[in-house]
């Protein structure tokens, strides 16, 4: 009996073990030893960014994450924005604008070559330009709608007559509608080819795309041999990776309550930049309730604006108040029009006569910005009595159909990222349904208005916009970079589309 | 042991609808109410579990998050078994080319991954915790077909089943009578297993952001949001991540509970 | 006889059970609300842009002629094409099936290998602390949600021990050659979270499964003929055990590809749930249809087999079908 006992007892000590070493060896069944990010033999980059493409074909689509990518690292343009906003040649040595501001010549940098060998002469230039007006991308189609015709004058230089005056078109080329493309590619879908520092490498669809450093480059060469995206559709993934060294860069930082993390770390630094993005609290002026004045002032001083960007985005972002970004000529301080102020919202919403078991529906796409402040403003409006639902929207099945063109909301946050986009509070058929008269004529005499007068309309219809709380501006959305320390010359403004690497290098 | 497993689990879900219960009526702060001053607070007296990103309470939120949750479990499930175990029990007892037909149905509904199921469903009616719940409703409703239909094709085999024929009982009447009431402890098994599922599949449709909205606290949302601040605080991730845990092993626990006392031959064992 | 019998009708009823599925998943995708025109051209574009593309892209014929295309590309093996890259839908599914596979091919196993010594103490010495200690930590892997236990494992091994990578995927024959040691650490931390919470419930069906053993007339017989309990439990035991785990694996088939979805969201791997989520999110309805019959027909192919082994290994169902 003993001898038994103490062998089935030794057996089960044994195997209760052996129970938990499998959980170890489940760990390290298929190890390998760490793959540490870079060999110390060749240069390399890798940047962070949320949204892979489905497409690298920048004629078919908008995506943003294409000309991120692509953008003055593959593609180049015949000018190029510089820091100060002013336009510089890139492929174009020079660039003329005729007497009667018709007809542009753009005299193309005979150094100028593809990564493929080929020269970028003016057939190359003439061949891109076409393409770009048969494009089907939105954006695109409607920059080079104002071109009546393109031709080559010899084979460097080019010319491009426009229907009507444009100074917004020259503006164009420096982006997206402005690249010339290697004629040999025929796949511009997945195999784009230009003129750039870099040339396409691979695409591990669902998690990288490689670029690699062009060897006989026409200009400064890029400074690493292999500039790696890597796309992480959950935030979380990205900061860990971050956080563990896998990456060097986050180009985006869409979780940004997590801020603290890396900017109290000694081994990063958070850059902070700024957009054009207002994000918006918009009103639906066409609801009863909403047309009333007294119940959308009564939102804005209900809303503690300082508080949504310390909660929902780390406390970075900039108040604006009415729908200017600081960087535009026109822009003035409104950000205090509406200080946050319950009592007075209580106030307001009496006058009104708001019926206190009424509620609004405050309708979202499902983007990190839109989905955070719509928590806070819910609790803030309950706290004067006005109640929310809130409901999250998918942003291309439903929040595009059912707000944005069904026009089926009271209220809804989205950021608007289009320069100078004051103007669409002057469009009765945009989603807001915004209908005033005094502030369309301001927005039409600003047109037609010499430079100074029109500086001085376009205030006016701020603060009328302000004063009418026609909306709610809840802030500017900051531009948030995380960077490891060595990596120098990442741009923090997002002046351009582009992740712009020939600025970026690393310190050794 | 055998009660112990009952015991423990039903003491573990009676916490929880207590949670919910008294949440009805009280909750140490507002649940929904944003401080940001309090955002990461760790636990303090004023917070007894700490706030999370907003500086909502944690110990609120979670006792209305636990109304929220039970009530996916308990529609997703209510909803599998008014659905599925009349048909399983229909089929069990017809067998003809409609109920082969029914099965292959369930089959292909059964092949249909919950996920997938709820990944369609919130791009038609955009996440909420209504879908979520149909979804997981309607992932669940094969799973008692087949559980029923087994059960009824078991019973139907009886002997005491045939002497009921021989009295000229109806199959309706057998089917109220016989299988019903026979085949009830095994639902109440599957119900409780599928309960802890429908919690867990709750919190997994959170985190790829097909449930709740961030203003419904459910317990996977509120795990969704803790997980990302996990660097900066483990509260709000832990929080709600250990009341998903005592819930699943409070209708775990239940369900071996219920089944060792169903089983005669175990109960003499234990 | 009647086993060849039974697996012809066993996988006659698999093809009609496919016709079947291909009509619910074309039908559930086609009521996606929104459309792939709209989607790719965003907010900036009118009406009539939406609507030439739409035109292109053949979005405008009716329901049941797609349907049929459709099938008709199905039964040649021919999934469609994508409307945004222009590729063929297998071609795009092809290398994320490949990492899901990997992702699940891995850890199935080494779960089933775990379940089996883990179900066998836990049966044994269900009132000794040994079996205690083993339920328990079944239980806690069972009631733990997969993503949390995934990150749980990336803040400890990649953040803090820096071990092992947090995520990312390096592929096996990369451009860079072949590279076990990289693709083995992007793996181990994903396995191991499949792993930990499906080798919990395996390990409990698996001692239900012993249990159920110790409590039959021919354990008692083998025992009094003089066998250990030991020695009985191995030689009946784990011809029941093995019953359970297939069971429970045909059963928790669909949960286990969800399980490995949420995995690659955490862990960042290119696998068929970021195609998935894309696709739906773009509209690109080819693509969403394809993963959605892709996984169907996995999931009736496996219990199609799970039925078959079933038939296999139990004699007493062998000659109930016969009968």
């Amino acid at each position: 009996m003993a001898p038994q006992a103490r062998w089935r007892r030794t057996l089960a000590h044994g195997l209760t073990v052996l129970t938990l070493l499998f959980s170890l060896t489940a760990l390290s069944a298929c190890s390998g030893r760490p793959g540490g990010p870079d060999s110390p033999t060749s240069k390399t980059l890798t940047v962070g960014a949320t949204a892979e493409p489905d497409t690298l074909d920048l004629t078919t689509s908008d995506n943003a994450a294409i000309p991120q990518l692509l953008l003055y690292n593959v593609y180049e343009t015949l000018v190029k924005l510089d820091s100060e906003g002013r336009v510089r040649p890139l492929l174009a040595t020079a660039y003329e604008l005729s007497e009667d501001e018709l007809i542009y010549t753009f005299r193309i940098d005979p150094k100028a070559h593809f990564a493929s060998g080929q020269p970028v002469d003016a057939d190359a230039v003439v061949a891109s330009l076409e393409r770009m007006r048969q494009a089907t991308s939105a954006t695109i189609q409607t920059q080079m709608a104002v071109i009546a015709r393109v031709w080559a004058e010899d084979s460097h230089t080019v010319k491009v007559e426009l229907r009507h005056p444009s100074n917004r078109w020259l503006y164009d080329m420096t982006s997206t509608a402005g690249i010339v493309i290697d004629p040999i590619t025929t796949d511009l879908a997945n195999r784009p080819a230009g003129s750039g520092p870099f040339e396409f490498s691979f695409w591990n669809r669902g998690d990288r795309i490689v670029l690699s450093r062009v060897g006989d480059y026409w200009g400064t060469p890029g400074r690493f041999d292999q500039v790696t995206f890597r796309y992480f559709a959950e935030p979380n993934a990205m900061n860990t990776a971050m956080l563990s060294g896998e990456i060097d860069i986050i180009s985006d930082l869409t979780s940004p309550s997590t801020i603290a993390m890396f900017a109290d770390d000694s081994r990063f630094q958070v850059l902070e930049g700024t957009t054009n993005g207002e994000v918006v609290l918009g009103f639906n002026h066409d609801r009863a309730a909403l047309s009333d004045r007294r119940v959308r002032q009564a939102i804005n001083y209900a809303i503690d604006r300082q508080a949504i960007i310390d909660t929902v985005w780390g406390g970075k972002g900039q108040l604006i108040g009415s729908m200017v970004p600081p960087t535009d000529p026109y822009y003035e301080d409104l950000s205090q029009t509406y200080p946050y102020d319950p009592e007075r919202a209580r106030q307001l919403l009496a006058e009104a006569g708001w019926n206190a078991g009424a509620s609004l529906s405050l309708r979202v796409p499902t983007l990190p910005y839109a989905t955070g402040a719509a928590q806070v403003i819910a609790s803030q409006l309950a706290q004067v009595g006005l109640q929310v639902q809130v409901e999250e929207l998918d942003f291309t099945g439903r929040w595009l159909p059912e707000v944005y063109l069904g026009g089926d909301y009271d209220m809804t946050i989205v950021m608007h990222i289009e320069p100078r986009d004051i103007g669409k509070f002057a469009d009765p058929a945009y989603y807001w349904h915004y209908n005033n008269v005094a502030f369309q004529e301001l927005i039409d005499r600003a047109d037609l208005a010499s430079p100074s007068e029109q500086i001085e309309s376009m205030r006016q219809a701020a603060r009328l916009l302000a004063d009418d709380a026609a909306a709610d501006w809840l802030f500017l959305f900051p531009k948030l970079t995380v960077v490891a320390q060595g990596i120098t010359g990442v741009p923090a403004n997002a002046t351009t589309l582009s992740f712009d690497l020939t600025t970026v290098a690393a310190r050794s | 042991m055998r009660r112990l497993s009952l015991v423990l689990g039903l003491a573990l879900i009676g916490l929880m609808v207590a949670a919910a219960a008294l949440s009805l009526v009280w909750t140490p702060d507002d649940p929904y109410l944003v401080r940001p001053q309090d955002r990461f607070m760790p636990p303090s007296w004023s917070h007894w579990l700490g706030a999370d990103r907003m500086g909502i309470d944690l110990v609120s939120r979670l006792m209305v998050g636990a109304r929220t949750t039970l009530m996916v479990g308990v529609i997703a499930v209510c909803l599998a078994i008014v659905v599925g175990v009349p048909l399983g029990v229909i089929s069990g007892i017809r067998r003809g080319w409609p109920s082969q037909l029914l099965l292959r149905i369930s089959d292909v509904m059964f092949a249909l991954p919950a996920l997938l199921l709820a990944i369609l469903l919130v791009a038609v009616r955009g996440a909420s915790v209504a879908t979520a719940t149909w979804a997981i409703g309607i992932a669940t409703v094969p799973v008692f077909i087949r559980m029923a239909h087994a059960a009824t094709l078991s019973v139907m085999a009886q002997d005491f089943i045939d002497a009921a024929r021989s009295c000229g009982a109806s199959r309706s009447a057998i089917a109220l009578r016989h299988v019903l009431p026979n085949i009830a402890p095994i639902v109440g098994v599957q119900a409780s297993a599928s309960f802890s599922t429908a919690i867990l599949a709750e919190a997994g449709l959170s985190y790829l952001g097909l449930a709740a909205p961030a203003t419904t606290p459910t317990w996977g949302r509120m795990m969704r949001d803790g997980q990302a601040d996990l660097f900066l605080t483990a509260w709000p991730a832990l929080a709600p991540g250990c009341a998903i845990a005592l819930a699943v092993l409070g209708f775990n626990l239940l369900g071996d509970g219920l089944r060792d006392q169903l089983d005669p031959r175990l109960r003499e064992l234990g | 006889m009647a086993v060849a019998q039974t697996i012809v009708r066993r996988v006659g009823v698999f093809v009609l059970s496919l016709l079947g599925a291909t009509v619910v998943v074309f039908l559930i995708v086609q009521a996606l609300p929104g459309d792939v025109a709209q989607a790719t051209l965003g907010m900036a574009a009118t009406p009539e842009q939406v609507e030439a593309l739409r035109e292109r892209w053949g979005l405008n014929r009716p329901a049941w002629a797609r349907y049929v295309s459709w099938l008709g590309g199905l039964f040649q093996g021919d999934l469609g094409q994508s409307y945004l890259t222009g590729q063929s839908v297998s071609g795009q599914i092809g290398p994320r099936l490949a990492v899901t596979c990997q992702l699940v091919g891995l850890s199935m196993p080494i779960a089933v290998l775990a379940s089996v010594p883990t179900g066998l103490v836990a049966a044994m010495w269900r009132r000794r602390w040994q079996g205690v200690v083993t339920s328990a930590l079944s239980q806690i892997g069972m009631a733990a949600p997969i993503f949390f236990v995934g990150i749980v494992l990336v803040v400890v091994f990649a953040v803090r021990l820096n071990w092992l990578p947090a995520n990312g995927y390096n592929p096996l024959l990369g451009p860079a050659g072949f590279d076990l040691a990289g693709w083995g650490s992007h793996l181990v931390l994903p396995v191991a979270s499949l792993v930990i919470v499906q080798a919990s419930l395996l390990s409990r069906y698996v001692r239900n499964g012993f249990v159920e053993v110790l409590a039959e007339d021919y354990l008692r017989t083998a025992r009094a003929v003089g066998w250990t309990k030991w020695r009985a439990l191995v030689r009946h035991g784990l011809r029941n055990a093995a019953l359970s785990i297939v069971t429970v694996i045909a059963l928790q088939i669909s949960a286990m590809l969800v399980g490995a979805i949420i995995v690659e969201q955490v862990f960042a791997l290119p696998g068929l749930g970021s195609l998935l989520l894309q696709a739906v999110a773009s509209r690109d309805l080819p693509v969403v249809r394809g993963i959605a019959i892709l996984l169907v027909v996995v999931v009736l192919a496996i219990s199609l087999v799970a039925d078959l082994v079933y038939v296999l290994i139990d004699p007493r169902l062998r000659s109930r079908e016969a009968q």
